[in-house]
């Protein structure tokens, strides 16, 4: 049986990702003391072969938290800090650091952090809003090109599934001028039970 | 230059014939195998993504329909490859295989290894192919690009530092 994912399925899922990230945000907005705006959730449904359509900037490279979802719903996260917008983000946390080699290892930890902390806000409401059980695992940090990171994933996902499904909310920082991307990959095994709890909440 | 540059993106595949130049970037834990015939100056390289086609799990997953996507499996690609490399003019004895990327990118997917499944299918099914694997560049925690010179057969290799 074969069954596309319609657009109504869609919106629900985006909106699900609005939830997920608006409290993820506001922990970064609470972490860091600024205001943080959240662009639109911006979807990925396709074949894992288009990918390259999706992703933009792709040799740029970023610093990336990468956690991976555990539970009721599998999948994997993201927070993607560009070229420079990681230093002015442990800047704020840690506090200028002068020893170039202290500050790349403050900087890797202050991401991972980020990450543990971010995850751990947008799962919170997930699992509250969804009722399902979920939960992140460490997160590791790796400094690579956009796509590198991205393909890499994609494969992992494409063991099991020729499809994937990725979620992009964007948080600009206007007032240090950085822009992060929080991008959710939801495991495509994992779909039907998040349309089915949606479901469930408004029986 | 830039016209005889042919750009290949993750699950596509190229063969030409001359001076031209494949390249790609993105290269993670897939791998691009570039094949070569010195000879007739024919040659074609493939990013793959993952080493064999697996069927999707039947559960209550929401299964997609799924077009071929042949340059996706590692096995698949290198077999159509060969096959469009001699087509394009190459003779199969002369040919030689260069492989690039199959790192382990993230210490999160770390019992899953598909940067070396990957680069051990590309050998193997190489191997069976009895095409000579000449140089690699893989494995590592890196990702890569790079450009093949179909003139002259050098793979240009950048890794990301």
């Amino acid at each position: 049986m074969t069954q596309k994912i319609n657009d109504f399925q869609l919106d629900q899922l985006k909106e699900i990702m609005n939830i997920g990230a608006s409290h993820a945000s506001t922990a970064l907005s609470q972490m860091i003391n600024k205001k943080v705006d959240l662009s639109v959730p911006r979807a990925y449904v396709d074949e894992i072969q288009n990918l390259n359509k999706f992703i933009e900037n792709k040799d740029e490279e970023v610093t990336t938290a990468i956690l991976k979802i555990y539970g009721d719903a599998g999948g994997v996260m993201f927070f993607m800090f560009t070229s420079g917008t990681e230093a002015k983000i442990t800047n704020i946390l840690i506090g200028n650091v002068q020893n170039d080699k202290e500050r790349k290892e403050l900087e890797i930890s202050a991401v991972k952090e980020v990450g543990n902390v971010l995850a751990g806000a947008s799962l919170a409401a997930f699992s509250k809003f969804l009722d399902m059980n979920l939960l992140h695992s460490v997160s590791d940090v790796i400094v690579d090109t956009i796509d590198s990171i991205m393909n890499s994933v994609v494969a992992e996902i494409g063991k099991t599934s020729g499809m994937a499904l990725i979620f992009e909310v964007k948080f600009i920082i206007k007032e240090i001028d950085v822009e992060t991307k929080f991008l959710f990959f939801i495991d495509p095994g994992a779909t039907g039970k998040i349309l089915d709890a949606i479901e469930a909440k408004y029986k | 230059m830039m016209e005889n540059t042919i750009s290949i993106n993750t699950g596509e595949m190229a063969v030409a014939k001359g001076q031209i130049t494949i390249e790609t970037s993105g290269i993670g834990s897939c791998v691009f195998v570039c094949l070569h015939d010195n000879i007739n100056k024919v040659g074609g390289a493939v990013h793959a993504m993952l080493p064999t086609r697996v069927a999707p799990k039947k559960s209550d997953t929401i299964v997609f329909e799924e077009s071929d996507g042949v340059g996706k499996y590692v096995d698949e690609a290198l077999v159509k490859l060969v096959d469009d490399v001699v087509r394009a003019g190459g003779k199969k004895e002369n040919l030689r295989a260069k492989i690039v990327g199959g790192s382990s990118m993230f210490k999160v997917f770390d019992n899953s290894k598909i940067g070396n499944d990957n680069v051990k299918a590309a050998e193997k099914i190489l191997s069976l192919l009895n095409v000579d694997v000449k140089a690699e560049s893989t494995g590592g925690h890196v990702g890569r690009s790079a450009k093949f010179n179909i003139g002259n057969g050098v793979v240009e290799v950048m890794v990301r530092m």
